[in-house]
């Protein structure tokens, strides 16, 4: 008969349950707290140019510390690629079978899938758009933050596209807060895991409302209407470091 | 009620052999489940075409739906065939065997898998000890029996891991039964002196972390066994064990 006390856990296996653990982790803190910054930041653009304006300088004012590109790569960049290559290694080991089993739990499963993939694809190419770190792309510009901004969203495929890969983040991080709690025990039989499944689906919603309200603002701006002096009027009430303003 | 009970039954002659759809058609008589049907046929083995076949492979023993050995899809559902009544299914019934275990012959697969599985975790109270482990019988509140007595129904009969997608021949995944059985022994007063080893036996590969969060396995158990319960609290346990290797040894 087999040792009952012996350990069977060989050292490569621990770094399965480690890696496992900080893939749904990472989901949370970082990924998931930035995308929850992101999109209320993003959506403080239905607020006007000027309240974008002024939200947009709270973030890039730590950039007064000239750390802006390194907290960016190190709490964002490098925490999503990891948790999107761990992701890919997941989903290639699934065989979703809706077809057969469908259960809302099986759908959501496939869905966290699909929308993970989705979600990676999009944010390759929303990089690609407008972020630094893949040079030639659209040009933000964190001192006229809307102007610039409303004037890359122009053209249909920038909202397809920014349409269904913000739905599909979105999805993907409130159906993971939900499997987080279940994964890490938090929440064990079916009624906290119903109630905790209607939390998700509110912060789901709102982050989808966020997402959406900003997008249609965006390209439902007119950028040559967007009034310098509003603009001027976020950076005076913000803390922004302006030595560098072009004059 | 038709006079007549049709079958469709995915067939094959042996593991390495290609699957085929075969149609059966068998005289009603009230009270058929799917075994004692698939009795009838084996002692009239002709195809609806009037074709005298070999007679079907399946597994079953029990026929009151505790040994697990009957399971196949009947109508795209993994359930027991000694349990299924013909008269409540649709028809034509339509029999495969399971999926996701290896296909000995037509109805009848091997769910070795599973038996390793329970091997693999220490699904049992280990009883030699130093001490007298009989001196008399470990409390257990009723309410925390009542939880373990669902657990204890399990019968490896494979339904749950036949519908979890994370369960197939591609992957490690020890699959939703094992994990319950590691819950219901940590649970027992004296197996949970043994609950390291088993909570060791589910953090590597394959373990508790490959579960997707599907909940197919609950939704399809016969036994109603609250296996997604079970894998909440394994995975706090195992968090909690991770801890404590890395902190406290
Ligand atoms: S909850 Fe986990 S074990 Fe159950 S069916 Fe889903 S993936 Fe499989
Ligand atoms: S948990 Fe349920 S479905 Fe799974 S093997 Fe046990 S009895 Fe069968
Ligand atoms: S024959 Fe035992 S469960 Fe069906």
């Amino acid at each position: 008969m087999a040792d009952v006390t012996a350990d069977t856990g060989a050292l490569s296996d621990r770094y399965h349950f480690l890696l496992r653990r900080l893939h749904s982790l990472s989901g949370i803190i970082p990924v998931g707290v930035f995308i929850c910054i992101h999109l209320t930041v993003n959506a403080s653009i239905l607020a006007g140019p000027r309240a974008f304006q002024f939200a947009v300088d709270q973030i890039h004012n730590i950039n007064n510390l000239g750390i802006l590109k390194t907290v960016e790569v190190v709490f964002i960049l490098i925490p999503i690629a990891f948790h999107a290559i761990v992701g890919i290694i997941i989903w290639l080991t699934s065989q979703p079978n809706v077809t057969r089993y469908r259960y809302g739990g099986n759908i959501r499963y496939t869905l966290q899938r699909w929308t993970g993939i989705l979600a990676i694809l999009f944010i390759l190419l929303h990089l690609r758009h407008i972020h630094w770190i893949i040079p030639g792309g659209a040009e933000f510009d964190p001192h006229d933050a809307a102007t610039s901004t409303v004037r890359a969203m122009v053209g249909a495929w920038a909202g397809i596209m920014y349409t269904i890969g913000v739905l599909c983040a979105v999805f993907h991080l409130a159906n993971g807060v939900w499997t987080f709690l279940i994964t890490w025990g938090v929440t064990i039989g079916p009624a906290a895991q119903r109630r905790s499944g209607y939390v998700c689906a509110i912060i789901g919603i709102i982050l989808g409302l966020f997402g959406i309200g900003s997008l249609i603002t965006l390209k439902t701006m007119d950028a040559s209407a967007i009034s310098p002096a509003a603009v001027e009027q976020g950076h005076t009430t913000a803390l922004y470091h302006r030595a560098d303003l072009p004059t | 009620m038709s006079k007549e009970i049709v079958f469709k039954i995915r067939r094959q002659d042996g593991p390495s052999t290609s699957a085929y759809w075969e149609e059966f058609r068998m005289p009603h008589s009230p009270g058929h489940n799917v075994v004692s049907a698939l009795m009838y046929l084996r002692e009239h083995p002709v195809n609806s075409r009037g074709e005298k076949v070999q007679p079907i492979v399946w597994d079953s023993n029990c026929m009151e739906e505790v040994c697990g050995a009957c399971s196949m899809i009947i109508n795209d559902v993994p359930r027991q065939a000694c349990a299924a009544l013909i008269d409540e299914l649709e028809q034509p019934i339509v029999l495969e065997p399971l999926s996701k275990f290896p296909l000995i012959r037509d109805l009848m697969v091997d769910r070795q898998k599973m038996f390793d599985a329970l091997l693999k975790v220490k699904a049992w109270v280990p009883m030699d000890g130093s001490w007298d482990i009989h001196r008399h019988a470990p409390l257990i509140a009723p309410d925390d029996q009542s939880i373990r007595y669902l657990f204890s129904r399990c019968m490896t009969c494979g339904c749950c891991m036949e519908a979890c997608p994370q369960f197939h021949e591609n992957s490690a995944f020890i699959g939703p039964a094992p994990i319950g059985q590691v819950d219901l022994h940590n649970s027992h007063p004296t197996g949970k002196y043994a609950r390291e080893g088993r909570l060791h036996a589910v953090m590597g590969d394959g373990g508790i972390t490959d579960c997707g969060n599907a909940q197919n396995c609950v939704q399809v158990c016969p036994k109603d066994i609250p296996l997604t319960d079970a894998i909440a609290r394994i995975g706090r346990q195992t968090t909690a064990q991770w801890l404590r290797d890395l902190f406290v040894k």
